[in-house]
């Protein structure tokens, strides 16, 4: 219920959703990198797959030879081969 | 650049995480704000870079995780420095690095104007040098607020200046009035109007004062033409008074000009071998030096340097300077000047000769430029007619016994 109250608040207002504290960003840039902000921790992290704990969701990453170029509280960046990126529930 | 600047000075360290709890203990560093970078997965756990300082603070985190730390690799300045601790040499340099800087920054090394069109950034740093202000000097002994006060009463189109020591650069900044601030005080010393140059007067307009000539009389250089005496008659005709004021006139005169100039027996020629050397030059202070590949004795070479000042940050100028030279091989002869040669060098000095005079405010009439020839060297006469004003006010001495009166009522005859 207060998901929706936000989501409807947030549309009323015309508040990009972005904005909203804790809401995952994912921003992919080519096949080589991905960006991640409001990551809550590494659930696991191997070569061929990493998965991330979000506020809402869990945000899979997999490919080849991934790797961690850094990782801070607020972002952190995904280097490698990337093949998906998928969101599970 | 900043982050990798930071871990260098800052110290970083590879560690291999081992354990089963490598996730947690990634995400538990994350939580607590401590940056990992390059974390790749290995076998039984991850491998990461982390700040020497955040290393410190992980150690309670990989307890808490269940996982073990082992350093791999140390880098950056304190473990650079710790290894070298018992080079002796190497802290000696080190100091007499910094006392060496320390010792600079306390001389002046650049001189900068700002905002400065009409006065030029070379009469400036004349105007400086003449005050005692200059590149090496003591920065202690310049007094910025001293400087800007004589810059402002010296140079009357400057309206605002402002002068400060930055670093190792004086940078004086500058705001040019576009009005002159000053009306200056009319001279009312008696004078003369006399001829600058001999001509045919065209025209005369008298101010002040009383003409001796008139249009179409020949003048010759430094004879009067507005005399400073005036005569008061009384109705008798009988003269009252006599008094000498400023006398004033526009006169304009056809005068004649002249110019002759030699062309030397043999020209010099410079040809390019197209040949070209490049090297470093290096100013420290006045001395210079070039570091170039040897070349061979007898050659001629053309030299162009382009350097630069180097300055650490934005203000802390060096006395040094280092750049570029190119040099390129070329031959020099000498041989006879060709007709079109001279030709093009008579028209060269006419054209030349010409604008000179047309600076100076002469009309030009007519011209022309005669090349002589006295089998061993070409000469060029340029001639040339015009008007120009040739009126100039000379002071006059008044006579004994004759009183010399500024003029309040002006009086032209």
């Amino acid at each position: 219920m207060p998901e929706n109250w936000k989501n409807s608040g947030t549309a009323f207002l015309g508040i990009p959703r972005d904005v909203l504290p804790g809401e995952p960003v994912v921003t992919i840039t080519g096949r080589e990198s991905v960006y991640l902000e409001n990551c809550r921790g590494i659930v696991s992290f191997q070569e061929e797959e990493i998965r991330l704990q979000a506020k809402t969701c869990r945000i899979r990453v997999t490919g080849r030879r991934l790797r961690i170029d850094y990782y801070t509280r607020d972002d952190m960046r995904i280097s490698g081969q990337i093949r998906a990126v998928s969101m599970e529930s | 650049m900043g982050r990798h600047l930071k871990h260098k000075t800052e110290g970083s360290l590879q560690v291999q995480i081992q354990g089963a709890g490598t996730e947690r203990f990634l995400t538990l560093c994350g939580f607590h704000g401590l940056e990992l970078w390059n974390v790749k997965p290995e076998e039984d756990g991850a491998v990461c870079l982390m700040a020497l300082p955040a290393f410190y603070q992980a150690a309670p985190l990989a307890k808490k995780a269940g996982v073990r730390l082992r350093i791999r690799q140390k880098n950056g300045l304190p473990f650079w420095l710790y290894r070298n601790r018992k080079r002796k040499g190497l802290l000696l340099g080190t100091a007499f690095f910094f006392l060496l800087l320390y010792g600079l920054s306390l001389f002046l090394w650049n001189i900068t104007f700002e905002g400065n069109a009409h006065y030029s950034s070379d009469t400036l740093l004349r105007y400086l040098r003449e005050h005692g202000i200059f590149c090496g000097m003591r920065k202690s002994r310049i007094s910025c607020e001293e400087l800007e006060e004589n810059l402002r009463s010296d140079f009357p189109g400057i309206a605002w200046v402002s002068a400060g020591v930055s670093g190792t650069r004086l940078l004086v900044k500058i705001k040019e009035s576009e009005a002159v601030s000053r009306i200056p005080e009319p001279d009312e010393t008696p004078c003369d109007v006399a001829a600058s140059r001999p001509g045919v007067i065209t025209s005369l307009v008298v101010r002040q004062g009383r003409a001796l000539v008139k249009a179409g009389d020949s003048v010759e250089e430094g004879q009067v033409l507005v005399s400073s005496k005036l005569t008061l008659t009384d109705d008798a005709g009988e003269t009252v008074e006599e008094v000498y004021v400023r006398a004033d006139a526009d006169v304009y005169a056809q005068t004649a000009y002249f110019c002759r100039q030699s062309l030397p027996p043999l020209r010099r020629v410079t040809v390019r071998t197209g040949k070209k050397r490049r090297g470093v030059q290096l100013q420290i202070g006045s001395l210079a030096f070039r570091f170039l590949f040897p070349f061979s004795e007898g050659e001629d070479w053309i030299w162009q340097t382009e350097d630069v000042q180097l300055c650490l940050g934005e203000d802390f100028y060096l006395p040094v300077r280092v750049g570029w030279v190119e040099g390129e091989s070329c031959s020099v002869y000498e041989r006879p000047y060709t007709q079109e040669e001279v030709q093009e060098a008579a028209e060269d000095v006419q054209r030349r000769y010409l604008e000179n005079l047309m600076e100076k405010g002469v009309q030009i009439i007519e011209n022309n430029v005669k090349i002589l020839e006295n089998g061993y060297q070409y000469e060029i006469c340029a001639e040339a007619s015009g008007i120009q004003q040739i009126g100039f006010s000379r002071p006059v001495q008044p006579e004994s016994g004759e009183r010399a009166r500024q003029g309040d009522e002006e009086k032209t005859e």
